[in-house]
């Protein structure tokens, strides 16, 4: 059975906003939904990033990659979950019960490759989430740019340290929700022109951020693309 | 240059536990390695001029090895420690479970059950944390050389009893793990009791809740690691609302719960979320729990009662302690009324009946139904001996007295 992934884009404010009873609320709620796609057999994996003030995002393109401290985006990425279900519109129906601060984006993407090990955050160590963003002024060029890349990383992980990871298709293949109160409402996939798509999620166990942003900045991610890091948050 | 040493002090500190935890493997003896660990700071400060390495602990590792070969070699030590010398981080590169396994191995040995609590509190925020002796002792409050004291007198215990330098099998870790969390709790409720005294660099909440996060790092299936973090994250969001601008001590249902820090409380509550995850249900996430509720109310009178009454008897179960009896009658008393509030305390008299708090609850109590309770203030304020405390007590009772008015 194909798989999605789920991305929950918060916009950047909620988590500091949200009173503590809502913020206590929703967390139980979405530890039920979780439950609820475990008892469904379509859990595959899921983990919360840690707020978006703590994360970096390494840039290529110019002779030194730049390093970008976080806050990173509104709105930023807050949670993934990957499900197994039989179309996209099944995964859509996944998605959309996800429970959300009103304003939320969710992004649905099938995943192309890749293997995910759930259950990461069981192991020692600080866990880091690297995001593979890119931006092009079509779909076409944003396919070459994350073929490129897929090619030029393929093999160069340091085994000890990857913790899986997937590729997704591209951005026309997935859809949005918007989410506004108690409604959704769907839209196409992510759109190129205004900012970064995400082609890609890694994980891997690093001594520090840091250590983290040294290896991105030596990667082969960041000579045609960005790297957003992250660490997870154990949940 | 005085901004750049800063940086560099706050880099070996952060990465003081690594670096002698790597060294320990092999060598076994805490002296040795923190007189390396010394040796190899003073190098980094005289070559970190350009910035701080990207890799620092192994940067810091590599030059007290150095100095432990040199030293050896000076004093013709050749023997069966030579193999420790020959590694080399080339050779057997560091990976992220053995850099945890060796921090974990120097905190179990920090909080060998074999020594007393004042001395593992020392030793680990010495090795683990990377406080001076100095600092330590400001922050308790206590001369230096006490610390000191303490100190060396545990380092020679490690040595004389020969305590194993090891993680401890999964059977015996919740033993082991008490003691370890013990110290991380205390230096906690140091930081939430003591009070502003002079400029102290050594922030004992925020240091404990670094520890307690380095320990979900290392312990990430023990459910009482995260509750302990949680209880930790949860109260420090409170923290700043705790006292009045006179540095009064503000109740609960006093506090400005607008000023609460919603990102630890957020942080609490994700943490509480995994012990729970993990079937936790120790005296750590108990108290997490009960803070939580507290926490996330939107008021005083609007608290889960309920949930914390049912917290404290598990609680009460768990520890017979006569403090948590204290804040049970409370539970009940908002939960129930007051004149059950005053049933529960007749229950504990006995145990507290030279602890001031006891008999201001009961006169809080009295008070709500109707009574004159100032008899029970009079006796909290000859028990108190913190002044706030007694200001306070001395409100209470003009308050209930008509005639001061």
């Amino acid at each position: 059975m194909p798989e999605y992934m789920i991305l929950i884009h918060e916009p950047l404010s909620t988590g500091a906003t949200l009173a503590p009873t809502e913020t206590r609320s929703l967390l139980d709620q979405q530890a039920a939904y979780a439950q609820k796609l475990r008892a469904l057999s379509a859990y595959v994996d899921g983990e919360r990033l840690r707020p978006s003030n703590e994360g970096r995002r390494v840039r290529g393109g110019a002779a030194e990659p730049q390093v970008i401290a976080g806050p990173l985006d509104e709105p930023s990425l807050e949670a993934y979950h990957v499900v197994r279900a039989v179309d996209l519109d099944a995964a859509l129906d996944l998605a959309k019960q996800f429970p959300v601060p009103s304003g939320t984006s969710i992004e649905v993407r099938p995943v192309m490759s890749g293997h995910l090990e759930p259950e990461k955050t069981s192991e020692q160590g600080r866990l880091f989430a690297f995001a593979v963003l890119g931006s092009a002024p079509n779909e076409g060029a944003w396919t070459e740019i994350m073929d490129r890349i897929d090619e030029r990383t393929h093999d160069h992980f340091p085994e000890q340290q990857f913790r899986g990871g997937a590729r997704l298709e591209a951005p026309s293949r997935g859809r949005q929700i918007r989410t506004s109160g108690g409604r959704r409402a769907i839209f196409d996939g992510p759109f190129l022109e205004s900012k970064e798509v995400i082609g890609g999620l890694f994980f891997m166990c690093m001594a520090s951020l840091e250590e983290a942003v040294a290896w991105a900045k030596e990667s082969a991610f960041v000579e045609y693309g960005t790297l957003e890091i992250r660490e997870l948050w154990r949940s | 240059m005085a901004e750049l040493s800063q940086s560099i002090d706050e880099v070996v500190r952060l990465e003081k536990s690594r670096v002698v935890g790597a060294l320990m493997r092999g060598l076994g003896n805490l002296d040795t390695a923190e007189e390396a660990f010394q040796e190899a700071v003073l190098a980094a400060l005289s070559s970190w001029h350009h910035g701080v390495p990207a890799n620092p602990a192994a940067w810091l590792t590599t030059a007290a090895r150095n100095f432990i070969r040199d030293t050896w070699r000076h004093q013709r030590i050749v023997d069966a420690r030579a193999p420790f010398l020959l590694e080399d981080d080339k050779v057997s590169p560091q990976t992220p479970d053995s850099i945890a396994d060796d921090q974990l191995r120097l905190i179990f040995t920090c909080c060998h059950p074999a020594l007393t609590l004042d001395s593992q509190v020392a030793l680990t925020l010495k090795v683990v944390a990377g406080f001076t002796t100095d600092e330590i002792a400001r922050a308790f409050l206590c001369p230096e050389k006490t610390i000191t004291q303490r100190i060396t007198r545990a380092k020679k215990a490690i040595d004389e009893q020969h305590l194993p330098y090891e993680v401890p099998e999964r059977a015996e870790l919740p033993e082991r793990l008490a003691p370890v969390l013990a110290v991380v709790y205390l230096v906690f409720n140091e930081g939430h009791t003591t009070h502003q005294g002079p400029l102290m660099r050594l922030d004992l909440q925020a240091e404990s809740l670094r520890l307690a996060h380095l320990l979900c790092d290392l312990l990430p299936n023990e459910s009482e690691v995260f509750g302990l973090f949680s209880l930790i994250a949860l109260s420090i969001a409170r923290a700043g609302t705790r006292t009045d601008e006179r540095g009064d001590l503000l109740l609960l249902s006093e506090q400005d719960r607008s000023r609460w820090d919603r990102r630890a409380i957020k942080e609490g509550l994700v943490a509480l979320q995994r012990t729970r995850r993990l079937g936790g249900s120790g005296p750590y996430t108990v108290q997490a729990e009960i803070s939580a509720c507290h926490a996330t109310a939107p008021t005083w009178a609007a608290t889960d009662w309920r949930e914390i009454l049912r917290c404290y008897d598990h609680l009460w179960a768990l520890s017979l302690s006569p403090v948590v009896a204290l804040n049970r009658a409370v539970a009940v008393c908002m939960y129930r009324g007051p004149a059950a509030g005053l049933e529960a305390l007749v229950e504990i008299e006995a145990m507290l009946s030279s602890y001031h708090l006891f008999f201001a609850l009961r006169a809080d109590f009295r008070t709500r139904l109707g009574q004159d309770a100032r008899d029970d203030y009079q006796r909290a304020l000859s028990l108190a001996s913190n002044e706030s405390e007694r200001r306070f007590l001395r409100r209470k009772i003009d308050l209930a007295n008509p005639g001061a008015m």
